[in-house]
This record gives C-alpha cells, sequence and structure tokens, in this order.
C-alpha cells in the first residue's frame, strides 16, 4: 500500500457556526463567528455548542436506520456534552461514507483523538460529590473516562474492530488522523472512523489557560466577536471553542469497493515532538513536522494552495508559526487562514475540524476569511482577509500545536486536481 | 409520605433512566430486570429515588430487593434518614 492510496470518504462536524457539514461550509464561507460572552460565574467569552441538540441532528441524517437513532438517544440520556458532541459528528461522518454495519469482510476500527475532555462534566460530579457523596451514580466510573464517547460510538454504530483514543493535547485531532494512517498503511484495517472527541472546560481550565498567557481575557463590555485575532498584533490570546468532526478514513481498495464518495487523499503526515513539556512552540519542531509531512506526500512548498495554521492567537506561537511558515514556504507564499478565528480553539477536536473545513474548502473551491486580522504580525505571510476568495485548492497543509511540544502537519489532496500544473 | 406516593416518585425515576418504556408496564411488582434495567440502571434507580426523596440509606439496606415494592419499603421505613 503505498502513501496517495488513503482517503477520506465521510465527514460530520458539529460546531459553534454551523452542524451539519453543509451548514458548516456556508458559514466558513461568510466567515461566520461563533464566539459568545456567557456570564459564568466568572463571566468569559467562548464558542460553545450548548445550544447543540443532537437528537434532531440525527433524526435529518440521510441513511440513519431508526434503530440506530433509537439507540443513540437512549444512549445519549446517561451521557456527557462531549460524548454526546462528539459521536453525532460521528454518525454524520458514518453515514455520509455510505457506511452501514461493519461485517467481517471489511474492517473497520475507532481512533478517538483528546485526552481530559470532560472538564465541566468532572468539576459538577465533584461539587456534587462533595455535597451528597450517597448519591453518586455507578457510571461515573465509565463517563469520567475519555474512551467513554468512543466506546458509545462503537454500540451506536456496531463497529467491532479495533478502538482507542489518541491524547495529543490541541494536536490530538492531527495526532488521531496521523495514526489512523499508520494503522491502515500497516494493513491494520480496512476504514477506521477517525473522531475529534469535544473537549468541555470547567472555570478552572479556564483560568489557568488565561494565567499561563494562553487565553485571551474577555472584556464584558466589548463585542464578544473581536475578541479572538489570530495573527493580528492586538490579538491576545486563544478563545475557547467546542465542537466535533470526525473523518471516515480508508484505503482505495475498500472504497472502491463500496463506490464510495471520495473527499481527498491523505499523501502524508507528521507528528513529532520538540523534547520539551512546556507550552511553548518552536520554528524548528514546526518546520520539521510541515517539511516531514511534504516529503511523505511528495509534494514542493509551489504545490501547496492554502496553509490552514495552526494560528491558535498565542503571541509567542503565531510569532513562532509564521517564522517556521516563512523558513519552509519562502516565496511560494501559499494561502494561510485560520479556522479557529471562526469556531473558536476547538482543542483537542480543533485539528479534525480545521480538516473538515479544509475538505469543504478543497471541494467548493474556496478559501475562507480570516476574522478581525486588522493589523497581520507578518507581513511575509499571505494571509486571508475578510472575505473568501474562490480559488481551486489542489493540495493543503493543515497544522496542528499541542502544549508540551507537540507538532502534526496533514497533507490532503484534491483526488482529481493532484496532478494538474 | 404513603407508598403510594413514594412509588409515584420511584415510577418517575425509573422513567427517566429506561426512556421509551411503557409506562403501564411499571408496577409494585414489576423487577426492574424485567423491565429491561441493567446492573447500572438498577443502582441508579435506588440512588435517583432516594435523592429524589432527599434520603441517604446504606445500599446495604436494599439487599433482597427483587422488585419495586421491596425498593419502596425500604425507602419507607428509612424516612428518617433525611439529607441535611
Amino acid at each position: 500500500m503505498n502513501a496517495q492510496s488513503i482517503l477520506i470518504t465521510g465527514i460530520g462536524v458539529v460546531s459553534s457556526i454551523g452542524a451539519g457539514v453543509e451548514r458548516f461550509g456556508d458559514a466558513l464561507y461568510r466567515g461566520a463567528c461563533g464566539v459568545r460572552s456567557f456570564a459564568g460565574p466568572p463571566p468569559f467569552a467562548a464558542a460553545l455548542v450548548d445550544d447543540f441538540d443532537a437528537s434532531a441532528f440525527i433524526d435529518s441524517l440521510p441513511g440513519c436506520p431508526s434503530s440506530t437513532r433509537l439507540r443513540a438517544k437512549r444512549l445519549w440520556r446517561q451521557s456527557t456534552h462531549s460524548a454526546r458532541v462528539t459521536s453525532a459528528a460521528a454518525m454524520e461522518a458514518w453515514f455520509s461514507a455510505g457506511s452501514q454495519k461493519a461485517d467481517e469482510t471489511i474492517r473497520t476500527g475507532i481512533v478517538a483523538g483528546g485526552n481530559n475532555t470532560s472538564q465541566q462534566y468532572q468539576a459538577d460530579a465533584w461539587h456534587r460529590f462533595a455535597e451528597t457523596p450517597e448519591y453518586l451514580s455507578p457510571r461515573h466510573a465509565f463517563l469520567a473516562m475519555d474512551t467513554h464517547p468512543m466506546s458509545q460510538i462503537s454500540e451506536m454504530l456496531e463497529i467491532r474492530g479495533f478502538g482507542l483514543t489518541a491524547g495529543a493535547a490541541s494536536a490530538s485531532g492531527n495526532a488521531a488522523l496521523w495514526n489512523a494512517r499508520q494503522l491502515l498503511l500497516s494493513g491494520a484495517a480496512d476504514r477506521i472512523l477517525v473522531c475529534g472527541l469535544c473537549q468541555e472546560l470547567s472555570p478552572m481550565e479556564r483560568q489557568a489557560y488565561t494565567i499561563v498567557g494562553a487565553m485571551a481575557v474577555s472584556d464584558s463590555a466589548a463585542d464578544p466577536g473581536a475578541l479572538y485575532r489570530p495573527f493580528d498584533r492586538a490579538s491576545r490570546g486563544f478563545v475557547a471553542g467546542e465542537g466535533s468532526a470526525s473523518l471516515v478514513l480508508e484505503t482505495e481498495e475498500s472504497a472502491a469497493a463500496r463506490g464510495a464518495p471520495v473527499w481527498a487523499v491523505v499523501p502524508g503526515a507528521s507528528l513529532l515532538l520538540d523534547g520539551s513539556h512546556l507550552p511553548h512552540t518552536s520554528v524548528e519542531g514546526e518546520r520539521r513536522a510541515m517539511t516531514q509531512a511534504m516529503r511523505e506526500a511528495g509534494l514542493r512548498p509551489q504545490k501547496i494552495d492554502l496553509v490552514s495554521a495552526h494560528g491558535s492567537g498565542s503571541e509567542q506561537g503565531d510569532r513562532v508559526e509564521c517564522e517556521a511558515l516563512s523558513e519552509v514556504f519562502g516565496d511560494a507564499r501559499p494561502w494561510v487562514n485560520s479556522t479557529k478565528s471562526l469556531t473558536g480553539h476547538c482543542l483537542t477536536a480543533a485539528g479534525l475540524v480545521e480538516i473538515a473545513a479544509c475538505l469543504l474548502q478543497m471541494r467548493r473551491g474556496f478559501v475562507h476569511p480570516n476574522r478581525n486580522l486588522d493589523r497581520p504580525i507578518d507581513p511575509r505571510i499571505r494571509f486571508a482577509g475578510p472575505a473568501a476568495v474562490d480559488l481551486p485548492v489542489r493540495s493543503i497543509l493543515s497544522n496542528s500545536f499541542g502544549f508540551g511540544g507537540i507538532n502534526s502537519s496533514v497533507i490532503l489532496s484534491h483526488p482529481e486536481r493532484l496532478d494538474s500544473p | 409520605m404513603s407508598d403510594e406516593e413514594v412509588f409515584k416518585v420511584v415510577r418517575g425515576v425509573v422513567l427517566e433512566i429506561l426512556p421509551g418504556l411503557d409506562p403501564d408496564l411499571v408496577t409494585m411488582r414489576s423487577s426492574l430486570a424485567q423491565l429491561g434495567a441493567n446492573s447500572i440502571d438498577r443502582l441508579d434507580v435506588t440512588l435517583g429515588a432516594m435523592e429524589a426523596l432527599r434520603l441517604r440509606i446504606p445500599m446495604t439496606a436494599f439487599a433482597g430487593v427483587s422488585n419495586l415494592e421491596g425498593l419502596v419499603n425500604v425507602l419507607l421505613r428509612n424516612q428518617g434518614a433525611s439529607a441535611s
């Protein structure tokens, strides 16, 4: 099996700017903003999916049998927010890929990206336990685990191949895809449902992210839509988002056998460490991640039309990423945008939400706008402006970096435009 | 509280833990296992009923309970064990 034979055949998305792949695509083109103010206490700004109705969402999914809907709704009654959002996106991906049932001839697995994903659930459970330990539900023994959404998805969709979670902080989405791709190349499976675990933060994480200098402080009087500004001189850090995206990744043979629709080829991906436990990013680490993924894909920098930047809005992180992009791409100057400026930073799901955004830009032929990028920090970078640019995108490089020196890049290529000049 | 009032609370908790269940099937003689509850659902019904009635009863008091009538009886016998 060669690197060009790993395909994406299904996508599902739940985000603050739209639930469902097509609505998400429309919102990307418009440059919609998911950030709102919340009362707390303490008050904060975030792009949450607190109003997402998972039951209504799966009722509208074509190809989803009523027995699967019933099973999902019953499981969701005693579940977590993170699991509901993640499994709803997984179901959209699964049924859009024409997937029905994982029988013995098609060996299917699940790789779910994320760690420490249900912090608000944990905080609520702890408060309740401190008051009335007698009422602790036995379900806490498994609801508290990051593996819970993955197991719930396997029950809903009757997937019985391998399953695991891949934790790599904010690079978890890319790490899950990297992992799944390696597993397909090794022959361990024919098809893998790759899920970005929806991460919900509690007030404690928000405070820690703020004092470590990563999260933007919200001023309740200010417009929440102007708070998140990656790569802008006035950027003061990230604004948390919630959401999830899933992909069906499969081998060429498996996709052809089912006549599955092909969104893109994944010809290269990297996952590399800096050798540091700290939140800081490094030019060298990011450069290595990007060049290794492009080398694996056999693509020169001139062949990349768009970079979906990590673009978290952290002052140090944005400067480092611009430096690494300049070193890697030089005069090639691909378009650069940050999906986080629209969706908020979806943390462990960010990598896959952003890859879903890449796939929509590739299929529809556009580069989505950057929000609030009024004064870019680096003139060498060709940033997307406030409006979408129509462009037949052939290949995209998508970056995701995580606390603890975790660097990952994924290359996505259009299934037909790959060889055009 | 009368046994009927306690049963009404228990019945509400059962229907919450087992969504989609026909409410007419939930009687004093029903066993939770027969209604389709697994071991975790059964514990959740007991804990949910205690919480709804604001009672704190050691789980050992529920040993040997085989149907909803038995559960109601334990809850009735321990009505003094209120949560603060």
